[in-house]
């Protein structure tokens, strides 16, 4: 009882403090200069596509991509690994 | 008995309306999810959004035929090669970059074709193309074992 | 617009909530999953411009003045995001399963290394 009442609090004085720095955000816009505006006006000279999103995913930031479908590979692995009773029992079923 | 009362009731569950539904579905959402795939440097989606629709096509066949329309149609063993073959292309997209006198992932080959045509933006075409395939099967290689989880506790 | 702001921060305390008190394992795993939705709603409304549109041009000679983009840094940023969340929450409930496997149930009291 004492470590729910704890966590409420808690969690109260940070929702406090969430509202507060949204209420800072909220007042100042987005500046929109530099990375932003420069990937932007760059999108159809640097790569001929139309999507400024895809620019950016594939190519302006092309390295973090590939970290990524790292990360996917990664995870399909240990849901194998961890799952592999599954795994077999499937392939038991295929040979019978 | 009692376990052919449980047929009964898997058999009753899989009626015809499921069944008509999700092959009536199946096309439309393969040919939804290679559209979005290839037009991903003209309209909004990409690879991982469209990678993601078609692998949407496995849950599709578990509701209409259960695990045993799994076990038919697809192959894991295959899907897992397959992912790590679009994982390759990936790197090997981005050495092109290198292997054309640049940096890592730098875009050499974009002036092939006018903006706006299908075929045009160099890489980023074949590396939507790439990570497509790879979501896709890894997607649906990760669903087909969380899947097969149920079949294999009733045994 | 400080209404997404505030619900952004809600989903998020939410999710914190969840994890922090419920004793289910699969709650747990939900309250991971609303933490990461929280915080692409986040990233998303960090980018709002007034009066402008999708980052998408209609054809190759639109002028950049005529009607302004909203910044698609953070959509590239949440698309990142989503792809790992995703990620995390299928390891999450294939652990999940694993547990329930060998002790027999998803509650944390019953099982024996996770209470407290």
């Amino acid at each position: 009882m004492m470590k729910r009442f704890f966590t409420i609090f808690f969690l109260a004085i940070i929702t406090v403090i969430a509202f507060y720095v949204s209420g800072i955000i909220s007042v100042s816009p987005s500046p929109y200069n530099g990375v932003a505006k420069y990937m932007v006006d760059y999108t159809i000279q640097k790569t001929h596509a139309l999507n400024s999103v895809t620019a950016i995913v594939f190519d302006f930031r092309g390295y973090d991509t590939l970290g990524e479908s790292f990360v996917l590979c990664t995870a399909v692995t240990g849901v194998a690994v961890i799952l592999r009773k599954a795994v077999k029992g499937g392939r038991k079923d295929e040979t019978k | 008995m009692k376990q052919n009362k449980k047929e009964k009731k898997e058999k009753k569950a899989k009626n015809i309306i499921i069944k008509c539904g999700c092959d009536f579905l199946l096309p439309i959402t393969l040919v939804l999810g290679m559209y979005i795939i290839l037009h991903g440097h003209l309209s909004p989606g990409g690879g991982f959004q469209g990678g993601v629709v078609v692998s949407a096509a496995v849950v599709l066949v578990f509701l209409a035929y259960g695990n045993d329309g799994i076990r038919k149609t697809f192959a894991p063993d295959k899907m897992k090669v397959t992912e790590n073959i679009g994982s390759l292309m990936y790197t090997f997209f981005g050495l092109l970059g290198i292997l054309m006198g640049a940096n890592f992932c730098r875009n050499a080959i974009f002036n092939i074709g006018n903006p706006g045509d299908l075929y045009s933006s160099g890489t980023i075409f074949w590396m939507n193309f790439s990570v497509g395939l790879k979501v896709m099967m890894g997607i649906g290689f990760m669903l087909i074992v969380m899947l097969r989880v149920l079949d294999v506790k009733n045994e | 617009m400080i209404v997404n702001y505030i619900g952004s921060f809600i989903v998020i305390i939410l999710g914190f909530y969840m994890v922090l008190v419920k004793k289910n394992l699969l709650k747990i795993v939900v309250g991971l999953s609303l933490i990461d939705s929280g915080t692409n709603l986040l990233l998303i409304s960090f980018g709002y411009r007034p009066a402008s549109t999708a980052p998408i041009f209609d054809n190759a000679a639109q002028e950049l003045s005529h009607q302004p983009f909203v910044d698609p840094v953070p959509q590239a940023l949440t698309l990142t995001s989503i792809v790992i969340g995703a990620c995390v929450t299928a390891l999450a409930l294939s652990l999940v399963i694993k547990v329930y496997e060998h002790y027999g149930s998803i509650n944390a009291d019953n099982v024996r290394r996770l209470n407290g």
